[in-house]
C-alpha cells in the first residue's frame, strides 16, 4: 500500500510538474519521493522506475495520435530501424531509469544521513 | 563505509547519466541526441507546433499596419491577404518561419561556415571552406550595400514578421531537429537572409575551373589544351539568338598582357568539383504558336532536391497586386511565379565570375603581398569554428585586394585569392528584384525590376498577357576579352583584375523574337558576334531538344507543356550512338554482345526508369571516357584538372578516329577511336550482363534511382531509391539528388492559368502530412491547379487552418 502510494505520487508529481519544467523533473520528484518515503533497497528504484515509465509511456503515447505520420515510427526508423512500438518503449525507459536512479539514491540517502545521527 | 563508496559510484553514475541525457556531455566524437531532453514526452520529439496546420488563430502583432488574413489551403499553400506590400512580407516571414524555421535556420549556419556548433566534428571542414570562400564576409558586404538603399525597410518587414514567430516558440514547440540537435533557435536578421541568398549564390556561380586550366594547359601545351578544351561548338543555339548585329558601341575592353596568366602546376588543393546536376529549363511560347493565341510560360529549376524542399509556395493578394509561386525560405518575395499580368522565371547562366589570382607575399608571415610594385597589408580574419562536443577550430583568412587567400600552399608560393563577384559590395536594392517581380504588369516593368540584380547572373524569362515575351541574360557581368579568367593570374598587378562592367544594355537580351519562342537551358549565352568574351559552364544537349521541339510545335496547350517538361530524352546518348556507328560496325562487335549492341542501336535515347537501354549507354559511356582520357586520368591523381567536355569527344571519334588521345598507354600497339569503342563496348557489356547475372536491377529507376534527402542526410526523414525517368542531359533533367525542383506551366490567357508541383511537401515537420506529400505526384508527372483567382472565402470554405495578424493598437 506504501509503495502504491510512492508511485501514484511520483507519478502524479511528474506529470502535472513536467509540464512546466525540463525534463529531468521526474528525477528529482522520484528523490525527493523516496526520501520522504523512507525506501528501502531497490524499491525506490522499482517505484520510480515504474512511476515515472508509465508517466512518459503513456504520455508519448497520445502525443503520438497528433501527428499525421505517427512520431512514434519517424523515431523508430531515427534510432536505428525500429518499430514505433520500440520508440515508445525506449521512451518510458529512459525516463524510467532515469527516475528509478534518482529513487534509489532518495532512500538510500535518508538511510546514510539516519545513520549518521 | 563500504556502502558510503557503493553509494558515491552509484551517485556519481546518476550524476553522469543525467549529463548526458541532457547533452552535457559525450561519450563519441560525433555526439549523440541529448535521448533525455529529446525524447521527453512534455517537450522533445514528441511536441511540436502543429498549430498552423489545425487551427484557427487571432494573434495580435506590433508592427503592421493593417490585417492580414493567411489562409492554407488542402496542399498547405499559403494564400496571404493583405492591404500593402509591408505587410504581406511581414506575412510572408511570419509563415515561412512556421513552416520551415530548422530549414531557414540550417541554410543560414551552412552559409556562414557554423554547422559544426550544431552537428559536431564532422563537419568541420565544410565550415573551414565556407570561411575560407568568405561567405559571411559577402553576405555582410551584401547588407552594407542593401542599407544603403531607399526601400531597405521592406526587407526588414520579413525579418520582422519571421521574428513575430520564433519569437512566439516555447522550447516545446521547437522544431524536432532542433531538439535532436539540441539548439535554440535565434532571431532572423537580414544577415541570415543575405546568407541563405549567397549560399544560393554559391551553388550557382560559386565554381571556376582556374586552377584545373592552369595545370592542363602547363602540362599539356597550348596545342593539345586548345584541341582538346575548345570552348566554342560548331552548333550552338544561345539563349539568345541573333536576330540583328550585337551593339557597336560595346566597351573597348582592356586587353591583358600576355604575362597576365600564371605559368605553373599547382599540385594540392582544396577546391571541391561541386554542382553536378544543377541547371535549369525556361521557355516561353508567343500566341502564334498557343492554342488560345495567347503565350503561355515555364520554368522548371533543377537543383538539389531536398526535404524540406529548396521552394515554398505561396499565394500573395493586396489591392496592387495578386502573384502566386514560390519563394526561397529565408528571402522575401516571389522568385518563379507568376501574377494576373505577367509569368517570370530563371535560369542559371553560367558565366564565370569567380577568378583566381596568385599572390606574391612580401614576408615569410605572409602578411604583406605585392601589389603594383608596392607592399600591401592583408587584413586578418580570424575565423572560429565552434564544434560541438569538442574544441573550436581557429582559421586565420587573410584578405588582399583580390578577395580572401583561398589556397595556401605549405611554402606560401602557390598562394591563390579568389576575385568573386559575389562578394562585392552591392550598389542596387538587389534583392527587391523579387518583390519587384510580383508587382510588374508589363515588359517594361519586368525590365526595371530586373536591372538592379546583380549575382548570381540568370536568364530572366517572361511572358505577358498581352502577348509579349522576353528573354535577359541578367545580372553583373566584367567585361572581358579572352583569355581573361580563365587561367590563374598573377596578382601582383591591379591591371590583371576586372576593368569594366558590361553596360546592361547589352546583356545579351530579346524580346519577342521572330521564332515566336523565348528558350533557356544554361546553354551559352549569344553567339560568336558577341564582342565580350564568355566563359564557364554551359549546358549542351537540354538546350537542343528544348528548341527542337519548341521550332516544331503550335497551337500549343499547357497539357503539350507538361508533357514537354517530362521529356527523357537524350541528345547526348544520341549523339554518341552515332558516332560510335560511323566507326563500328556491327559484326565487329564481339558476338555475345551482338544481341546488346543491337538492342541499343535501336534505343530512342529515352532515360525511362522501367528501361535497360540507359544503362547500357552509361556503362558504355563512363568506359569510353576512361579508356580515352587514360593519360588525362592518370595526370589527375597528382593535381586538378578537368576531363574534356563530352561534346568534344563524340567529334573526336567522327571527325578525328586517329587522334592520338585515343591510344592507351598501357599497350604496346597504337589504337584508334575504333579500338577504344570496341574495347569500352565490351567491357561495359562484359560489365551489364555480370552485374544483371548477380541479380542487380538493371532499370534506370533500379540502377541509378532518386534520393531526396532531408537537409541533414537523416534517412528516417527522407525519402530514398525513387525510380524516375531522365537524366541531365534530358528536359526532365534528374540525376542522384538532383532534378526538376520546381515544374511549372502558366499560360497567360485573360484570366491567368497556373499549373505547378514540386517534389516535397509544405510543411518541414517530417511527422506532417504535408512534409512529402507531393513527391508521388511529381513522380507521375502531375501537376496542381494554381489557385490564384480564389477569393478568400472560397478558400476559407475549405480551409480549416487560418491565421489572422491583426495590428497591435
Amino acid at each position: 500500500m506504501k509503495s502504491l502510494s510512492l508511485i501514484v505520487t511520483i507519478a502524479v508529481l511528474t506529470f502535472v510538474l513536467s509540464h512546466f519544467l525540463p525534463w529531468w523533473i521526474c528525477g528529482i520528484v522520484s528523490f525527493v519521493a523516496c526520501y520522504l518515503w523512507k525506501t528501502e533497497g531497490f524499491i525506490g528504484f522499482t517505484a520510480s522506475l515504474l512511476a515515472v515509465f508509465v508517466v512518459w509511456y503513456g504520455k508519448a503515447f497520445f502525443a503520438d495520435q497528433n501527428f499525421d505520420t505517427p512520431m512514434s515510427s519517424l523515431l523508430g526508423a531515427l534510432l536505428g530501424n525500429v518499430s514505433g512500438g520500440a520508440s515508445l518503449f525506449l521512451t518510458g525507459l529512459i525516463g524510467g531509469i532515469a527516475a528509478g536512479l534518482a529513487g534509489w539514491l532518495g532512500g538510500w540517502t535518508r538511510k546514510l544521513s539516519t545513520q549518521k545521527q | 563505509m563500504l556502502q558510503r563508496i557503493f553509494y558515491g559510484i552509484v551517485l556519481l553514475i546518476t550524476i553522469v547519466l543525467y549529463l548526458f541525457l541532457n547533452g552535457n556531455i559525450h561519450f563519441t566524437k560525433d555526439p549523440l541526441p541529448p535521448m533525455g531532453k529529446f525524447l521527453n514526452p512534455f517537450g522533445g520529439a514528441w511536441t511540436s507546433d502543429t498549430r498552423s496546420e489545425k487551427t484557427s488563430q487571432v494573434l495580435n502583432m506590433s508592427g503592421l499596419k493593417d490585417k492580414v488574413e493567411i489562409i492554407y489551403d488542402e496542399r498547405h499553400v499559403p494564400h496571404i491577404y493583405a492591404q500593402n506590400m509591408e505587410d504581406a512580407l511581414f506575412a510572408q516571414g511570419y509563415i515561412e518561419a512556421q513552416n520551415r524555421l530548422f530549414q531557414m535556420e540550417f541554410l543560414a549556419k551552412a552559409a556562414a561556415g557554423e554547422l559544426s556548433s550544431i552537428i559536431g566534428p564532422k563537419t568541420i571542414e565544410i565550415d573551414l571552406e565556407k570561411r575560407r570562400r568568405g561567405m559571411r564576409f559577402a553576405a555582410e558586404n551584401a547588407v552594407k550595400g542593401w542599407e544603403k538603399t531607399e526601400d531597405y525597410n521592406k526587407a526588414y518587414r520579413y525579418v520582422d514578421g519571421a521574428n513575430a514567430y520564433i519569437q512566439s516558440l516555447q522550447p516545446k514547440d521547437y522544431p524536432i531537429e532542433f531538439k535532436l540537435f539540441d539548439f535554440k533557435p535565434e532571431n532572423w536578421t537580414a544577415l541570415k537572409s543575405a546568407l541563405v541568398f549567397k549560399q544560393m549564390s554559391l551553388t550557382l556561380a560559386g565554381r571556376n575551373d582556374d586552377l584545373e586550366n592552369t595545370n592542363l594547359l602547363y602540362h599539356l601545351g597550348s596545342v593539345d589544351f586548345a584541341m582538346l578544351y575548345p570552348e566554342k561548338q560548331n552548333v550552338e543555339n544561345p539563349v539568345i539568338p541573333t536576330e540583328k548585329p550585337y551593339a557597336t558601341d560595346a566597351l573597348n575592353v582592356y586587353r591583358q598582357d600576355s604575362g597576365a596568366a600564371y605559368i605553373a602546376p599547382i599540385l594540392k588543393s582544396h577546391f571541391e568539383n561541386r554542382n553536378k546536376g544543377i541547371g535549369s529549363n525556361s521557355w516561353g511560347v508567343s500566341g502564334k504558336k498557343t492554342a488560345t493565341g495567347k503565350p503561355i510560360f515555364c520554368n522548371d529549376p533543377h537543383l538539389n532536391l531536398g526535404l524540406p524542399s529548396i521552394w515554398f509556395e505561396l499565394h500573395i493578394h493586396t489591392p496592387e497586386f495578386n502573384a502566386y509561386g514560390v519563394s526561397f525560405p529565408g528571402f522575401p518575395g516571389i522568385m518563379i511565379g507568376f501574377n494576373e499580368h505577367i509569368a517570370w522565371g530563371e535560369t542559371n547562366v553560367g558565366q564565370d565570375v569567380e577568378d583566381l589570382f596568385h599572390i606574391q607575399w612580401a614576408d615569410q608571415a605572409r602578411s604583406k603581398y605585392i601589389l603594383d610594385g608596392k607592399e600591401k597589408p592583408a587584413m586578418f580574419r580570424v575565423e572560429e569554428v565552434k564544434v560541438k562536443g569538442g574544441k573550436s577550430v581557429i582559421d586565420t583568412i587573410k584578405y588582399t585586394d583580390w578577395g580572401p587567400v583561398y589556397h595556401t600552399s605549405d611554402d606560401g608560393k602557390n598562394d591563390l585569392a579568389m576575385r568573386w563577384l559575389c562578394h562585392d559590395i552591392p550598389n542596387t536594392d538587389e534583392y527587391n528584384t523579387f518583390i519587384d517581380a510580383m508587382k510588374c504588369k508589363s515588359y517594361d516593368d519586368y525590365l526595371k525590376a530586373t536591372s538592379n540584380y546583380n549575382t548570381p547572373a540568370q536568364n530572366f524569362g517572361f511572358a505577358c498577357n498581352n502577348g509579349d515575351i522576353a528573354l535577359r541574360v541578367n545580372g553583373k557581368f566584367s567585361a572581358k576579352s579572352e583569355p581573361d579568367g580563365k587561367f590563374v593570374e598573377y596578382g601582383n598587378k591591379s591591371s590583371n583584375n576586372w576593368q569594366a562592367w558590361i553596360p546592361r544594355d547589352q546583356n545579351p537580351q530579346i524580346l519577342n523574337p521572330e521564332r515566336g519562342f523565348i528558350s533557356s537551358a544554361n546553354q551559352v549565352s549569344a553567339d560568336k558576334t558577341y564582342p565580350y568574351y564568355f566563359t564557364g559552364k554551359f549546358e549542351r544537349y537540354r538546350n537542343r531538344s528544348v528548341n527542337d521541339k519548341l521550332e516544331k510545335m503550335s497551337g500549343i496547350t499547357p497539357d503539350d507543356m507538361k508533357r514537354m517538361q517530362q521529356d527523357a530524352f537524350s541528345y547526348k546518348a544520341s549523339d554518341f550512338i552515332q558516332a560510335i556507328k560511323s566507326v563500328v560496325t556491327s559484326d565487329q562487335v564481339n558476338k555475345n554482345h551482338k544481341a546488346l549492341y543491337e538492342a541499343l542501336l535501336n534505343w530512342d535515347y529515352h532515360y525511362k526508369a522501367a528501361s535497360e537501354m540507359p544503362v547500357v549507354f552509361d556503362l558504355l559511356h563512363k568506359k569510353l571516357a576512361a579508356n580515352t582520357w587514360d593519360e588525362l586520368l592518370t595526370l589527375k591523381e597528382k593535381m586538378d584538372i578537368r576531363m574534356p567536355e563530352d561534346w568534344r569527344l563524340i567529334e573526336l571519334i567522327q571527325k578525328d578516329p586517329t587522334n592520338k588521345y585515343f591510344d592507351l598507354k598501357k599497350t604496346s600497339q597504337i589504337e584508334q577511336a575504333k579500338d577504344i569503342i570496341l574495347l569500352s563496348l565490351n567491357e561495359a557489356m562484359d560489365d551489364f550482363t555480370k552485374q544483371k547475372q548477380e541479380g542487380k536491377s538493371m532499370t534506370w529507376g533500379g540502377y541509378k534511382p532518386l534520393h531526396i534527402y532531408h537537409m541533414t542526410r537523416i534517412p528516417a526523414f527522407s525519402r530514398m531509391d525513387i525510380p524516375a525517368d531522365g537524366c541531365p542531359d534530358a528536359i526532365n533533367a534528374t540525376g542522384f539528388s538532383f532534378g526538376p525542383s520546381w515544374r511549372m506551366v502558366i499560360s497567360l490567357e485573360e484570366k491567368v492559368k497556373g499549373y505547378a508541383v514540386y517534389p516535397g511537401g509544405q510543411s518541414g515537420n517530417p511527422a506532417s502530412q504535408y512534409y512529402n506529400n507531393m513527391i508521388d505526384t511529381w513522380i507521375k508527372g502531375e501537376y496542381y491547379d494554381l489557385n490564384i483567382h480564389a477569393k478568400a472565402d472560397e478558400i476559407r470554405s475549405k480551409s480549416n487552418a487560418t491565421i489572422i495578424l491583426n495590428p497591435q493598437s
